[in-house]
């Protein structure tokens, strides 16, 4: 049965994202991003045939598009990459055969476990979706001070999903 | 602009998305990329969070009383409009599943005869039960509204009304008015009374510049009387009436005379037409092609028609490049004509995402409400990048007393030291001429004893280009522009920089900057 354009967009929207944001797209624009990537999508004539056929069509519109909206410079530095990425991307989708969920519970988990400071920046940074900069000057920090939080508290969270991901 | 992220390990940017799942959540986002798509499309910011649309939709302590209502949950509504629009369920079905008002207190008095986007105070509601205060717009479509008392009115394609509750209030385009009971209609300030048992047409134009207006008003049956600042006077059925003297535009031909396609095609096939198509011209040959296409069709507006056949097929092809785009669209807006303008915003509703901000404040300035409509959302829905981006939405809003935008302004320019004094010197310059006129003349003496600084160090560093082009900015800010003139801000950087281009021989030696620089009081 030809799934709905609705059923389409609720399946794929969360993948897009994180395929997206692996290819690196700023969290910040990632969901206009997606949003675009539906619009081409439903107004192409494209024909479902599988699941993987759909998710493939979706990404190369998506990665087109996330490539039409860097500059020259930062382009060629992503294209150089953009097979790795790739893999990374596919990689942890197969390794998440419950659509990544029990990834995302982990996560959950650890971050109870990060300190206040550190807290806040992520919450800023992920939830209200602000650049670094602007972090920084909300608590009063250098950007490279925010920056060191951000890389410094990921390394931690990283360890921890993978601890209670393999235990 | 784009931030890089913090990781160049594809791996670990997994991570980022995890966090961003886990700390922002991610049930509202189908939904909310669904309704954008059914309602608002890309370009439209004010599609970004339907929840606050749906929620805005009723007052805050009625809200609560509505929450077993079908329409609670944002999911819901979008599949619902989603379904009307893309899957075959015809329209009414939605407006069954979306009655905003019915249970609120807040009585309809007038139906559309479909469900649409209805303003609301700031927010977009997706319905067809209309309150006093809302603004409809129809777009290639008309829309007809039924009130109350019978009456109706017809607004035309891509025209938009206030609705009172003593009768519409036209803000674009024009409206077609059949009554039974009596009614007032406005339009830039002019008011007419319509007699029970009248068919009339208001319509309101703009002329090419912007900063005049016209209102017709066409009696076809019964009666009518106008009141407007410098008098009124009634009108009986078969009589016309333009209220607001209006200077014809550029560039419409009576299409009689317009010659073959075949032709024209060919004479548009030299240079002029390459401005079209190259990819990353270089400025001055693009300049030049633009300046060369403009005079060509000034002389030859019958060739509109064959531009804008090849424009639409162009736009329609997807591998025509977005640069190309984007730069015709620029052109069409600030072009004289009201064709191009008219074009430009036939093309809005296909391309929204090759609009450029210059070209979108453009068309704002111009008087097409829609763009006026996006600055606003713009304003709303992006203030948090960074302000070099949105200085002209801004600019544009302020300029219209829009206090909000006046703050903004303000605070990055005083407050953000730091962040100002990193500013684009056209940027600074520009954004202390803004406040100069909303009252804030402190803004340029302010954007003055930087420059002059950064003149001093330019200098010393025997970076002439720079000081070359500080100076001309204050001489351009300072001397060259009228400030008793409305300011374009859309075309302002192109005007500055045909400024620079033939001020160059003025700035071409260190003694000839500090000369000026001395006259300028720098």
């Amino acid at each position: 049965m030809t799934p709905t354009a609705e059923s389409i967009v609720r399946r794929f929207e969360r993948p897009l994202r994180g395929y997206l944001i692996v290819l690196g797209c700023p969290v910040a624009t990632v969901d206009d991003l997606v949003q675009d990537t539906f619009l081409s999508f439903l107004s192409a004539d494209f024909e479902h045939r599988s699941e993987t056929a759909t998710s493939a069509y979706l990404r190369r519109i998506a990665r087109n598009l996330f490539l039409k909206s860097l500059g020259h410079e930062r382009r060629q530095r992503v294209l150089v990459e953009i097979a790795a990425s790739e893999r990374a991307w596919i990689a942890f989708e197969e390794n998440q055969d419950d659509g990544g969920d029990s990834y995302l519970q982990a996560l959950r988990e650890c971050l109870t476990r990060v300190k206040e400071r550190a807290e806040l920046v992520l919450r800023l940074r992920y939830e209200g979706r602000l650049s670094r900069v602007d972090i920084a000057r909300r608590l009063g920090l250098k950007e490279s001070g925010v920056k060191s939080i951000l890389v410094r508290t990921k390394k931690l969270l990283r360890a921890c999903i993978e601890e209670r991901l393999v235990g | 602009m784009m931030e890089e992220p913090e990781t160049d390990d594809p791996r670990e940017r997994v991570l980022d998305f995890a966090l961003s799942e886990v700390l922002r959540g991610s049930e509202s986002r189908a939904d909310a990329i669904l309704a954008a798509l059914v309602r608002g499309e890309k370009g439209t910011y004010v599609a970004h969070d339907p929840e606050v649309v749906v929620a805005g939709a009723w007052p805050a302590g009625a809200r609560a009383a509505v929450l077993d209502f079908p329409v609670a949950s944002g999911r819901a509504v979008a599949a619902a409009v989603l379904l009307a629009f893309g899957l075959g369920v015809s329209l009414w079905r939605a407006r069954d599943v979306f009655p905003l008002h019915g249970e609120l207190g807040a009585v309809p008095f007038a139906r559309a005869d479909r469900a649409l986007e209805v303003a609301r105070d700031d927010l977009i509601v997706f319905t067809d039960e209309l309150l006093p205060g809302d603004r409809i717009t129809a777009g290639r479509s008309p829309v007809r509204v039924t009130r109350d008392d019978a009456s109706e009115f017809l607004l035309e394609p891509r025209s938009e009304v206030v609705l009172r509750t003593s009768g519409p209030e036209l803000m674009a385009g024009s409206v077609r008015v059949t009554t039974e009971a009596e009614l007032e209609l406005e339009a830039l300030g002019h008011d007419v009374h319509v007699a029970p048992g009248t068919e009339l047409v208001l319509a309101l134009a703009r002329d090419v510049s912007g900063e005049r207006s016209r209102v017709t008003l066409r009696v076809e049956t019964g009666a009518a009387s106008w009141e407007g600042s410098k008098g009124g006077s009634p009108l009986a059925s078969g009589e016309t009436l333009d209220f607001a003297a209006y200077r014809g535009v550029v560039g419409f031909l009576d299409p009689a005379r317009t010659r073959r396609i075949e032709e024209l095609g060919q004479m548009l096939a030299g240079d002029e037409r390459d401005f079209l198509r190259m990819w990353q011209p270089d400025p001055y040959v693009l300049e030049k092609a633009r300046f060369e296409l403009d005079e060509h069709l000034a002389n030859h507006p019958e060739d509109w028609y064959v531009l804008d056949e090849e424009l639409r097929d162009s736009f329609a092809n997807p591998s025509f490049p977005r640069p190309a785009r984007t730069r015709i669209l620029a052109f069409l807006a600030r072009s004289p004509s009201e064709f191009g303008y008219e074009l430009a915003r036939d093309l809005w509703m296909s391309s929204p995402e090759s609009f450029g901000l210059d070209t979108i404040v453009t068309l704002a300035e111009r008087g097409a409400f829609e763009f006026d409509r996006e600055v606003r959302a713009i304003k709303r829905y992006r203030v948090s990048e960074d302000l070099d981006e949105l200085f002209l939405p801004l600019a544009y809003l302020a300029l219209r007393k829009d206090a909000e935008a006046v703050e903004l302004l303000d605070r990055d320019f005083f407050e953000a030291q730091d962040r100002r004094d990193k500013r684009n010197p056209f940027v600074r310059f520009l954004v202390a001429e803004v406040l100069r006129r909303v009252g804030r003349p402190e803004a340029v003496m302010t954007v003055r004893a930087v420059v002059s600084d950064e003149l001093r160090l330019a200098l010393e560093r025997d970076d002439l280009a720079l000081a070359g082009r500080l100076v001309l900015l204050a001489d351009y800010f300072g001397t060259t522009l009228e400030r008793s003139r409305p300011l374009a801000l859309g075309s302002i950087a192109s005007s500055f920089e045909r400024f620079a281009e033939q001020s160059a021989s003025r700035v071409a030696s260190r003694a000839q900057i500090t000369e000026l620089a001395l006259d300028l009081g720098l």
